[in-house]
C-alpha cells in the first residue's frame, strides 16, 4: 500500500493526440520565433529599474559566508513590474531560494563583486 | 471510499475559474484565456504540456490574465514596452543587481540597445512558457496530489472537447459522453447500387468538409492590421498587409478577404472585399488583395483595420450538384461509364476510333514506347487510367492524347486538373500542338498572372475580332470603373455572347475540376474528358467535369504520390481522401503505367523505383547526363550524388523556444546550401523540403541571419512542404526531416506517398538530413536507411570530413495502416 502511495505522481500517457499537441506547440514556437525576427519597428522607451521602497536583500543574503539563521525564509521576494493602462505597478512575489531566478541574481552579484 | 471523495471533489459546483479540463481551482494555479473567457490550470495531468498551454495551442489563443486572488493579482500578461500580449513571445528580464523583473517581448523590446544603460540585463531574457508550462513563479503548478485528486482528463478527451467547443463554447466534458456526439459518418464503399446511394454517402462527407472549412476560415478574423495602399495597372486599389500565416489554413490566390475600418469619428464604417493576389513568400510575409471596388476606400488611413475571410461555398456546391446530376440526369454520363463508376461488373467495351499514323503530336516531343502504348490504348477505350510516376512525361502524354481526341472530330474535349498550376501546364502543352484552346479561370483569379494568360477566356475576349461595341464598353468600364445600369446590362449580354462564341469555337477547353461547374459551361456537353493529377482530387470533385455528358474518360495521376487534401479528419477517415482513380484501381482496372523516367540520376531513382513501383521504372537519362562535373561538393561516393546526413542528439527546448534538434537541423541545412552555392549552384536550382510550416519559417530565418553568403542568395532558394513540391522538380533537393523526439511519430513522413514525392523531386542530387535513430523505427525509413548504409552514403561529421555513420538503427515498429 505504501509503495503505491509513493508512486502516485501524474504520469504522461503518450497518445496520438498528445503528439499532435506537441508538434502544434513546436510549430507555434517556430513561427513566433520567425515573426519576432522580422518585426523590429517598436519605438524605444525608457524602462528604468524602479527604486524600491523596501531595502533590497542583495549582498546581505548571499555574500556573507555565515549560515542563514534558522527562521530564515526558504523563499525570496521579487518584484514584477507591470503596467495598468499607463500606470506602473509593482507586484511582489516569492520564489524559492533554489530557483534559477535567485541563483542568477546571485551569480550576477558575484560577478559584479569580482570586478 | 476514495472514489466517493474524488466524486465529491468535482460534483459540487465548481467556481467559474476552475480549470475547464480538470476542475482544479486554486486561484494561484489558474489562468484566464482572454479570447475564450475560459480558465485553465498550469498542471500537466497526464499530458505533455500544462492544461492552459494545451488549450492555447489547440484553440489557437494567445492572450491570458492571472487571477485576482493569485499572488500577483489580476494581471494581463503583456510586454511592458510595446503591449504585445502573445504569451508565446513574452519573456522576462531581471534587473542587473536587483530583485526586479519586467515582462518584455523577445523581439524587438528585449533586445533594445539602451536596456543595459537602464540597469537591466537583456542577456538574461527567458520565455514565460518553458517546457510547455508557465513559469511557476508566474502561475503555480498544482501539486502532484492536487493533480491526482482532480478530474483525470486525457489528451484524447482534451482534443475532442476543444473540437466540441468550436461548435458549442459552453459544452462540458460530460457532453462528450452524450449519444450522437461521436456518430461517425457512413464510410465510402467500393461499389454502389446506384447513384442515389453514391450521393447519400458522399453528400454528407462533402458537407462535413465544407462546414469544417467554413469554421476554420471564420475564426481567422484579425484586428489591428496595418495596411499599405497601392493602385494596380488596372486602376484597382490594392491593399498590402501582414497576415499571420497559419499552418492549417491554405491561403490561396483568389481567396476573398474583407477589410473593415471604423473611422475615429462617427462616420459609417467602411468595408471592402478583395481577392488575394499575393501570398507570403521568402521575401515578405505581406499579403495583397485587390479590392473589387474603389468606392470610398479610406486610403488616407493605414492603421487599425480588421481583416476577415469571406467564405465561399462555390466549390462544395458544385460537388453536391455533380453528385445530384449523376443521380437524376440520365444524360450525365454514358450508361457504360455510369456502371463502371459505381463499380458494377461489365464487359469491356471498345470505342470506334481512327488510330493516328503518327503517335506524337505536332509541337511536342516524340513519345517513348510506354507513352505511345498509353496513347493508342486510351483512344479506343471508354475509361482509362494512366499512371505517371515522377518524371515520366505525364503532361506531354496527356497533351498528345488530347490532340488525338480532338482530331477524332467528335466534339470538344474538356481537360481538367484539381490545381490551377497543373491546368496551366497542360494548357500550354496543348496550345503548342496548334489546337484552339480556351482556358477558363475563376472570376476571382482573373487578376493573377499566368504563363498562359493569353489563352484565358477573359483575355481572349478583349482581343476578339469584330466585337467593337463590347470593346468600347469595356474601355469605358476600365476608364471610369462603373457603367450606367443600361450600359452595364448591354455590356453583360454582349460579353455573354462573345464568351459563348469563343467557347463554342474552341477545340479544347481547360479549367480546374471545380471550374468545370462554371455557369458559363452549363449548356456545354463534353463527350471526352481528361483529368490530369486526378489522384489529387476527391471523388465528388472529379465528378464535376464528368457529369457534363462524358462518354470517354481518361484519368491521369499516380496513386503512389500524394492524394487529395481533406481538412476534416472525420470526413478523411470516412474515405473522402481516397481518389476515384484509387477506387477504380482497387476495383481491378489496371492503370497504364508510364515507365521511363527522365528526371533523376539513375542512382536516385533506384530506391523509389524498387519501393513504390515494383522496380519497373527505367531510366531515360544516363548518369553522365545528370552529373555536374563542375560542382565541387563532398558527396561521399563520387558516382552517387546522394547521402543521408545523420543528426543526433536529444531534443531540448532552448531559451528561444525552439528545439535544439530543429536548430541543429537548420544549421546543417544552411551549411549544405552554402556549400552548394559556393560550388557554383544557383539558388533556383536548390529546393529545401521541410515537414511543416513552422520548420520552413525557422529555416528561412536561420539561413538569412546565420548564412555567411549574401541574404539575397538564400532568399531565392525555395523552401516548402512536400505538398508544395508535388508535380515539380529541382536540380538539388535537401530534405530536412528531423523534428521528432523520442515519444513522437515522424509526422508528415509517416505517409509513404509523401516520402515518395519527397525523394523524387531531384534531378542531380539529394541529401536527407535527419536522425537515423528516430527515423529507423518506421519500417519504410528503416528500409531507406539500410539502403543508404549499403551504398555507403549514410554519413556524419563535419561537411569537409564526412565519415560513414556506425549508428545502430532502432527496431522498426509494426506498420500501422
Ligand atoms: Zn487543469
Ligand atoms: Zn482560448
Ligand atoms: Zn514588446
Amino acid at each position: 500500500d505504501h509503495m503505491t502511495l509513493l508512486e502516485a505522481v501524474p504520469k504522461l500517457i503518450s497518445c496520438e493526440e498528445d503528439d499532435e499537441f506537441s508538434s502544434e506547440y513546436d510549430k507555434i514556437m517556430a513561427e513566433t520565433y520567425q515573426r519576432t525576427v522580422e518585426t523590429a519597428k517598436v519605438p524605444q522607451m525608457d524602462i528604468g529599474v524602479p527604486v524600491l521602497h523596501k531595502p533590497t536583500h542583495k549582498k546581505l543574503t548571499f555574500n556573507s559566508m555565515q549560515p542563514l539563521p534558522e527562521e530564515a525564509k526558504s523563499t525570496m521576494n521579487f518584484t514584477l513590474m507591470t503596467k495598468r493602462g499607463n500606470k506602473q505597478q509593482l507586484k511582489a512575489f516569492e520564489v524559492p531560494l533554489d530557483s534559477s531566478l535567485v541563483t542568477n541574481l546571485k551569480n550576477r552579484e558575484e560577478a559584479e563583486q569580482a570586478e | 471510499e476514495e472514489d466517493d471523495e474524488e466524486e465529491a471533489y468535482y460534483s459540487k459546483d465548481l467556481p467559474e475559474y476552475a480549470c475547464r479540463y480538470c476542475g482544479i481551482h486554486d486561484p494561484a494555479a489558474v489562468v484566464l484565456c482572454n479570447s475564450t473567457k475560459k480558465w485553465f490550470c498550469n498542471g500537466r495531468g497526464n499530458t505533455s504540456g500544462s492544461h492552459i498551454i494545451n488549450h492555447l495551442v489547440r484553440a489557437k489563443c494567445k492572450e491570458v490574465t492571472l487571477h485576482k486572488d493569485s499572488p500577483l493579482g489580476e494581471t494581463v500578461l503583456e510586454c511592458y514596452n510595446c503591449g504585445n500580449r502573445n504569451v508565446f513571445l513574452l519573456g522576462f528580464i531581471p534587473a542587473k543587481a536587483d530583485s526586479v523583473v519586467v515582462l518584455l517581448c523577445r523581439q524587438p523590446c528585449a533586445t533594445q540597445s539602451n536596456l543595459k544603460d537602464m540597469n537591466w540585463d537583456p542577456t538574461q531574457w527567458q520565455p514565460l512558457i518553458q517546457d510547455r508550462t508557465f513559469l511557476r513563479w508566474l502561475v503555480k503548478i498544482p501539486s502532484d496530489e492536487e493533480q491526482l485528486r482532480a478530474r483525470q482528463i486525457s489528451a484524447v478527451q482534451i482534443s475532442r472537447l476543444e473540437e466540441l467547443w468550436k461548435e458549442n463554447p459552453e459544452a462540458s466534458l460530460e457532453d462528450l459522453e452524450k449519444p450522437g456526439m461521436d456518430e461517425e459518418p457512413a464510410s465510402v464503399m467500393l461499389r454502389y447500387e446506384d447513384a442515389y446511394m453514391y450521393q447519400n454517402i458522399f453528400g454528407p462527407l462533402v458537407k462535413m468538409e465544407a462546414d469544417y472549412d467554413r469554421k476554420l476560415k471564420e475564426t481567422q478574423t484579425t484586428s489591428k492590421v496595418s495596411v499599405r495602399w497601392d493602385v494596380g495597372l488596372n486602376r484597382k486599389t490594392r491593399a498590402y498587409f501582414d497576415f499571420p500565416k497559419k499552418e492549417d489554413l491554405k491561403l490561396m490566390h483568389g481567396d476573398e478577404l474583407r477589410l473593415r475600418y471604423q473611422f475615429p469619428d462617427s462616420r459609417e464604417p467602411w468595408s471592402g472585399v478583395g481577392h488575394v493576389i499575393k501570398i507570403p513568400d521568402n521575401y515578405s510575409d505581406e499579403l495583397c488583395i485587390e479590392l473589387k471596388s474603389n468606392a470610398g476606400v479610406p486610403s488616407q488611413h493605414t492603421q487599425d483595420f480588421v481583416v476577415e475571410f469571406v467564405w465561399k461555398s462555390t466549390s462544395f456546391d458544385r460537388m453536391q450538384s455533380a453528385l445530384k446530376t449523376l443521380a437524376v440526369d440520365e444524360t450525365a454520363v454514358s450508361s457504360y461509364l455510369y456502371h463502371r463508376l459505381l463499380g458494377h461488373e461489365l464487359e469491356n467495351m471498345v470505342l470506334k476510333c481512327s488510330l493516328p499514323k503518327r503517335n506524337s503530336a505536332p509541337g511536342l516531343p516524340e513519345l517513348n514506347h510506354s507513352q505511345v502504348s498509353a496513347v493508342r490504348n486510351v483512344l479506343s477505350r471508354p475509361l482509362s487510367l494512366i499512371q505517371g510516376p515522377p518524371g515520366t512525361g505525364k503532361t506531354v502524354t496527356s497533351a498528345s492524347i488530347v490532340y488525338h481526341l480532338a482530331k477524332q472530330n467528335l466534339g470538344q474535349v474538356l481537360v481538367c486538373a484539381p490545381s490551377n498550376i497543373a491546368v496551366d501546364q497542360l494548357t500550354e502543352k496543348i496550345h503548342r500542338t496548334g489546337l484552339k484552346v480556351v482556358r477558363i479561370c475563376a472570376k476571382s483569379r482573373e487578376a493573377i498572372d499566368s504563363p498562359v494568360g493569353f489563352l484565358a477566356l477573359h483575355n481572349q475576349i478583349r482581343n476578339m475580332d469584330g466585337a467593337e461595341e463590347l470593346k468600347k464598353l469595356q474601355a469605358l468600364k476600365d476608364e471610369i470603373g462603373e457603367l450606367s445600369s443600361s450600359d452595364e446590362k448591354r455590356y453583360r449580354s454582349l460579353k455573354r455572347n462573345c464568351e459563348r462564341e469563343l467557347l463554342q469555337n474552341a477545340d479544347v477547353i481547360c479549367c480546374t475540376c471545380v471550374g468545370a461547374g462554371d455557369p458559363r459551361l452549363a449548356r456545354f456537353r463534353f463527350r471526352a474528358v481528361l483529368i490530369d493529377e486526378s489522384t489529387q482530387a476527391t471523388e465528388p470533385e472529379c465528378l464535376i467535369p464528368v457529369v457534363l455528358g462524358c462518354k470517354q474518360l481518361i484519368l491521369v495521376g499516380d496513386h503512389c504520390q500524394l492524394g487529395p487534401v481533406v481538412m476534416c479528419k472525420k470526413a478523411a477517415n470516412a474515405g473522402l481522401s481516397q481518389s476515384l482513380f484509387e477506387r477504380l484501381v482497387v476495383l481491378g482496372i489496371r492503370p497504364i503505367r508510364l515507365q521511363v523516367q527522365y528526371r533523376m540520376h539513375p542512382s536516385l531513382s533506384a530506391f523509389p523505383s524498387n519501393i513504390f513501383y515494383e522496380g519497373s521504372l527505367q531510366n531515360g537519362v544516363t548518369a553522365a547526363e545528370r552529373t555536374n562535373l563542375a560542382l565541387d561538393f563532398p558527396f561521399p561516393q563520387a558516382d552517387k550524388p546522394m547521402f543521408f546526413y545523420a543528426t543526433t542528439g536529444q531534443e531540448e527546448i532552448s531559451s528561444s523556444g525552439t528545439s535544439y534538434l530543429n536548430r541543429t537541423e537548420a544549421a546543417n541545412v544552411e551549411k549544405l546550401t552554402t556549400s552548394f552555392l559556393r560550388g557554383g549552384i544557383k539558388p533556383e536550382q536548390i529546393g529545401i523540403i521541410t515537414p511543416y510550416e513552422g520548420q520552413r519559417a525557422f529555416i528561412v530565418t536561420y539561413m538569412q541571419y546565420s548564412g555567411p553568403l549574401n541574404v539575397k542568395l538564400y532568399q531565392e532558394v525555395e523552401i516548402a512542404s512536400v505538398d508544395a513540391f508535388q508535380g515539380r522538380e529541382k536540380d538539388y533537393i535537401i530534405l530536412s526531416c528531423v523534428r521528432a523526439n523520442d515519444h513522437q511519430g515522424i509526422g508528415f513522413l509517416n505517409d509513404p506517398r509523401r516520402l515518395n514525392v519527397a525523394l523524387t523531386r531531384c534531378r542531380f542530387g539529394v541529401i536527407i538530413v535527419g536522425n537515423p535513430k528516430v527515423l529507423s523505427r518506421h519500417p519504410l525509413w528503416n528500409h531507406l536507411l539500410t539502403y543508404y548504409k549499403e551504398q555507403k552514403v549514410l554519413v556524419e561529421g563535419p561537411l569537409n570530413n564526412l565519415k560513414e555513420s556506425l549508428i545502430q538503427f532502432s527496431k522498426p515498429r509494426k506498420l500501422v495502416n
